[in-house]
């Protein structure tokens, strides 16, 4: 697999705040990459700098390209879509449409119009006349009819209902997704995206926390429910953080043989928010 | 017909940038100087028709035929010169709407963007800051004034025929009077060219106002008057001079192209209506190439400013 995005001591400062330290990162082809952190982890600021949106520090190269001097020519093969706010409320879809066909060589307008056909989205609206779903309809049509090689989602589903962003991701793995692409996506509802990812990247305060490929995190991760009588050998057994809800007790364990666990209780794959919330929690070596 | 004009055809980055503009300031560009041609044309058919005929020229008052009698009698150098100076007299309403139009336009050229957080899509499309500042640029100095001019144009025939109709049961012949006397051609090439002489001797100003609207956090319109209006009271209040307001003032009225060697005020009157010739002469004075200079420069930081402005 090609490497397509390689950062190294990647830093940006706003004055004396760090949003983003030293990090190095690798992304390949054909990866849907999930990236996680709290808010103002430097989710957004990473995304920034790979899309040359912002100056930054340190060495990245996107497809070849350094993102900043070059983002003109970076975004040939690059779309993105930050959140349902970014298209002009004046324009009309039809006008983005033709603005869109204009400045993309690859831009395939029949894709466009087949697939706004699908929806209820009329054509000759104005942007601040459609509802949000329709306006993230708009923009998944316009940007899934280039044929990017990166496609760059920054919390794409946000203000959504659970019904627009299933068939948001439906959309994206349907339409989109192949293995000459690759998919980078922040969501805070990292539950409805573990499903599709194949990578994740944890942020915490500006640094890597953890960068993985999914089959390693279920290889590596696991949650323990154990019996009432080995709570306390699990406790004992160095997990990397412990829950309590509605009197069960969990633990979630970093790189403990399968078959020791469950000598202790019920062991299952770990979710990503549980580790999520394990790895922001910072009692961990990870 | 103005569909057919601006239909993108296909991959054509630079022709998007500008259908971008039009879409974005249809209003600045047409709808404004067309409700002014609109609301003139109503006035002076009100006028003519139903209040009393009166015209006023030079503080004086007539009625249309009086007018008419009263031009006829004149030597033919003299109608045209008064036909013509009417004709353009009645370009400035449009002009001067269109005027506010650019700079409005320009202030909010890389503001709104920034306001309704749209930069974010814009800046995911593979154009350069450098295109999109010009596009931009090109639409506040050139698309806004010549669509007014062509409004302008529209206005004038309009004032033609219905100076013909009212020689009608005259015994005066519109043609001799009013349509070879007025020489229209060339009054509409020398306003376009005045327009072009314009927009270059104004364009540092412009070019001001399009740095600010990347910079302001809010009301670029203040960021681009207060600062500067302080300057020149400080300069008035410490040194003595004037050089600012003289600078700007010289520009936004575009004084330049219509003062002869004599300097401001001798020669200069809003009624002499340059050639075309004598307009683009003015481009010989070295403060023509200086403005130009300044504007580049402030164009040039409006463009890095851009570059590195994400939300």
């Amino acid at each position: 697999m090609t490497t397509i995005i390689t950062a190294q001591n990647l830093s940006k400062s706003f004055g004396s705040f760090q949003a983003l330290k030293n990090v190095n990162l690798t992304i390949k082809k054909g990866q849907i990459v999930g990236i996680i952190g709290a808010n103002g982890a430097g989710k957004t600021t990473l995304l920034n700098s790979i899309l040359g949106l912002s100056v930054y520090d340190g060495d990245l190269n996107v497809l070849g390209f350094d993102p900043y001097s070059q983002r003109d020519e970076l975004m040939k093969e690059i779309c993105f879509i930050s959140d349902v706010a970014t298209l002009p409320k004046w324009i009309k879809v039809s006008e983005a449409i033709d603005f869109v066909e204009g400045v993309h060589k690859s831009f395939d307008r029949k894709k466009a119009l087949a697939f706004l056909a699908g929806t209820t989205v009329p054509l000759d609206k104005k942007i601040r006349q459609l509802s949000k779903g329709m306006v993230v309809q708009v923009h998944l049509a316009l940007i899934m009819s280039i044929d990017a090689k990166i496609l760059v989602l920054d919390e794409p589903t946000l203000g959504l209902d659970i019904i627009y962003r299933k068939k948001f991701y439906h959309q994206l793995l349907e339409d989109f997704f192949d293995e000459d692409r690759t998919i980078l996506i922040t969501t805070h509802q990292v539950d409805e995206i573990e499903n599709i990812l194949s990578q994740v990247i944890f942020i915490r305060e500006g640094e890597i926390a953890l960068e993985a490929d999914m089959e390693e995190i279920t290889e590596n991760w696991m949650v323990l429910n154990p019996t009432a009588d080995n709570i306390d050998a699990a406790r004992a057994s160095s997990p990397a953080s412990e829950q309590s809800l509605l009197g069960r007790t969990s633990f979630i364990f970093n790189g403990v043989s399968r078959a020791e666990l469950e000598k202790l209780g019920d062991v299952s794959r770990v979710s990503l928010s549980d580790l999520f919330v394990t790895l922001m929690k910072g009692d961990n070596d990870a | 017909m103005i569909a057919s004009i601006i239909k993108p055809g296909g991959y054509n980055p630079f022709k998007a940038l500008m259908l971008r503009e039009y879409w974005e300031n249809r209003r600045a560009i047409f709808t404004t100087p067309l409700v002014i041609m609109g609301l003139s044309m109503v006035l002076i058919i009100i006028s003519m028709g139903l209040l009393g005929r009166a015209i006023h020229i030079d503080g004086q008052s007539y009625t249309l035929n009086e007018m008419i009698a009263n031009m006829s009698a004149q030597k033919a150098q003299n109608i045209s010169t008064h036909i013509n100076q009417i004709l353009m007299v009645s370009t400035l309403p449009i002009m001067i709407g269109a005027w506010f139009c650019m700079v409005f336009t320009a202030l909010g050229s890389l503001y709104d963007e920034r306001k309704d957080n749209s930069i974010l899509f814009w800046k995911s499309m593979p154009v350069s800051d450098l295109q999109t500042v010009l596009a931009k640029l090109l639409n506040v100095m050139l698309v806004i004034p010549f669509v007014a001019i062509g409004f302008t144009f529209i206005f004038q025939i309009f004032l033609l025929i219905v100076g013909s109709f009212s020689t009608l049961g005259t015994d005066y012949s519109a043609w001799d009077l009013l349509w070879s006397s007025s020489n229209l051609p060339l009054l509409v090439f020398s306003e376009l060219t005045y327009m072009v002489m314009y927009s270059l001797w104004a364009l540092p100003v412009f070019a001001w106002f399009m740095l600010v609207s990347v910079i302001a956090k809010r009301s670029p319109l203040l960021l681009a008057t207060i600062p500067v209006a302080l300057v020149i009271l400080f300069e008035t209040l410490f040194f003595h001079s004037e050089y600012l307001a003289r600078f700007i003032g010289m520009r936004l009225t575009g004084a330049h192209i219509l003062q002869t060697d004599n300097g401001f005020g001798q020669n200069f009157s809003i009624l002499g209506i340059n050639t075309p010739l004598e307009n683009i002469q003015s481009a010989a004075k070295p403060e023509f190439w200086i403005g130009l200079g300044i504007a580049a420069a402030l164009l040039y930081a409006a463009i890095l400013l851009r570059k590195r402005s994400s939300l």
